[in-house]
């Protein structure tokens, strides 16, 4: 895979056209593009006294326009697990997101390949990279809703005098998250929605469903729906955000629910704190019922390529779920270009 | 309000090279814009309005006019590169097209209605075939 990925770079690279400088009548668009970005974790849990430190991914991103309207995407990463005990150390190459886009015009496009799946705030922007802190949402970091589905995609957008709206729906089957507690999807039929309002830019609400059916096993039917809201105020220096999610499951007794609240606010262009607390049912990820979570994160963004977090997250798990525990984490990850 | 921050707008000390006028294609049939569609259209979230298709063009990062221009209608630096970089990772990314000085600008919009850019404002009597947009703040 990587061989291939960098013998299709190679190609396009050669042949990619860049921004037209001479005195021509219009200005060329870039027909190739990519985007990379490493980074790298440390972690302590004073539970266990383990700790980690490793190169944890490189991701290359190629795009690929073809006239106006049409664009090739793919996404490929690389992820280094840490050894532990017993564990080896795990080294993974594998295939993100590759789809071909039909885009209409900037309020209507289609998706039709392995695309991240339409649903609340955190997944479509889950990068380390792009969100705020480094450990994730419980309802997240236990995949209850897949992070990619294969199908087609339809992404809509009205804007009107006070905002805008979008809407998304998709089709397709459910991808397993490549992670070892995500639950096993074969031929998952998948579907999903997503609709949300954007209130003169400060306030956002919508609520997205996602169902699969997993042949799997007991012929798991999930089906999810999800909530979320953010405002933004003192010149997006506060940003408020709320999301939660109701997973029916028809092949089990009990539906999981989960949800997070979050406050971040910027001191200045480069620093922020994030605080965010949650509470949900933590099935797939540490085996455990209700789990809460409170995380303060700070983070610091030295020039635009270079990013900074560090974090300290504690864990309180209810009955015999397990030891709480605290966890002090520090990040940095660098975008290319 | 408005009359407050118009007062203040003349009083601030002002980079000259830094004042613009946001221009268009004689031929293109928009004269005003708010400053919120024009965002929009900077943005790629905006490309037709009136049957028109919008193309937005830029300078380039270093240029005193484009920081003053994305200062005024696109917001804080920070967030700016935030959005874009996340528009990047989704694959939603349509930025303007950048240009490497106002002259070069000024004759693409010249020749291709449904292209907006800005130029400084003293330049503008030297520019034949532009209009300036009217942007009212929203």
């Amino acid at each position: 895979m990587p061989r291939l990925v960098c013998s299709l770079l190679l190609l396009l690279a050669t042949h990619g056209t860049l921004i037209a400088q001479e005195a021509e009548t219009t200005p060329k668009q870039r027909m190739f593009e990519y985007l990379a970005w490493a980074d790298a974790r440390y972690q302590k849990d004073d539970a266990t006294e383990s700790d980690f430190f490793n190169l944890s991914q490189v991701y290359l991103s190629l795009r690929l326009r073809l006239g106006a309207r049409w664009m090739i995407l793919s996404e490929t990463e690389y992820e280094h697990e840490p050894g532990f005990a017993d564990q080896p150390a795990d080294d993974k190459v594998f295939l993100e997101r590759l789809f071909v886009e039909y885009r209409r015009s900037a309020t209507a496009r289609f998706r039709v390949g392995r695309v991240s799946t339409p649903a609340g705030i955190w997944k479509p922007i889950h990068w380390d990279i792009t969100v705020d802190t480094i450990a994730e949402p419980i309802m997240e970091d236990n995949g209850y809703i897949p992070t990619n589905t294969t199908g087609l995609e339809f992404k809509g957008t009205r804007i009107v005098p006070s905002g805008e709206w979008e809407y998304t729906v998709i089709v397709g089957e459910a991808v397993q998250d490549d992670d070892e507690n995500a639950r096993p999807l074969d031929d998952a039929a998948a579907a999903g929605g997503d609709l949300r309002f954007t209130y003169k830019e400060r306030h956002l609400m919508g609520a997205s469903v996602y169902g699969y059916r997993n042949p799997i096993g007991f012929d798991t039917r999930v089906l999810g729906f999800q909530g979320f809201y953010e405002s933004r105020f003192l010149d997006n220096r506060l940003i408020f955000r709320a999301e939660s999610l109701w997973l029916d499951r028809r092949d089990r007794d009990k539906d999981i629910t989960t949800f997070y609240t979050k406050l971040k606010y910027r001191l200045t262009p480069k620093h922020y704190l994030n605080y965010r607390y949650e509470q949900g049912d933590d099935e797939e990820s540490l085996r455990a019922e209700k789990r809460r979570a409170t995380t303060l994160t700070w983070g610091y963004w030295p020039t635009r390529q270079w990013r900074l977090k560090a974090e300290f997250t504690t864990n309180r798990f209810a009955g015999e779920s397990g030891p709480d525990y605290n966890r002090w984490s520090l990040w940095t990850g660098f975008v290319f270009p | 309000m408005k009359s407050i921050l118009l007062l203040l707008l003349f009083l601030l000390p002002v980079n000259p090279d830094a004042v613009y006028v946001v221009v268009t294609a004689q031929a293109t049939p928009i004269d005003q814009l708010t400053a919120w569609q024009l965002k929009q259209i900077y943005f790629g979230k905006l490309d037709k309005l009136r049957g028109t298709r919008l193309q937005a063009l830029q300078l380039t990062q270093d240029d005193p006019l484009r920081r003053q221009f994305d200062s005024d209608i696109l917001g804080d630096q920070a967030d700016i590169q935030d959005y874009w970089l996340q528009q990047k990772l989704k694959g939603d990314a349509r930025p303007p097209l950048t240009v490497r000085d106002w002259a070069l600008l000024a004759a693409y919009i010249r020749r291709n209605p449904g292209y907006i850019g800005y130029i400084p404002m003293k330049r503008l009597n030297e520019q034949q075939g532009l209009k300036v947009i009217d942007i009212t703040m929203d």
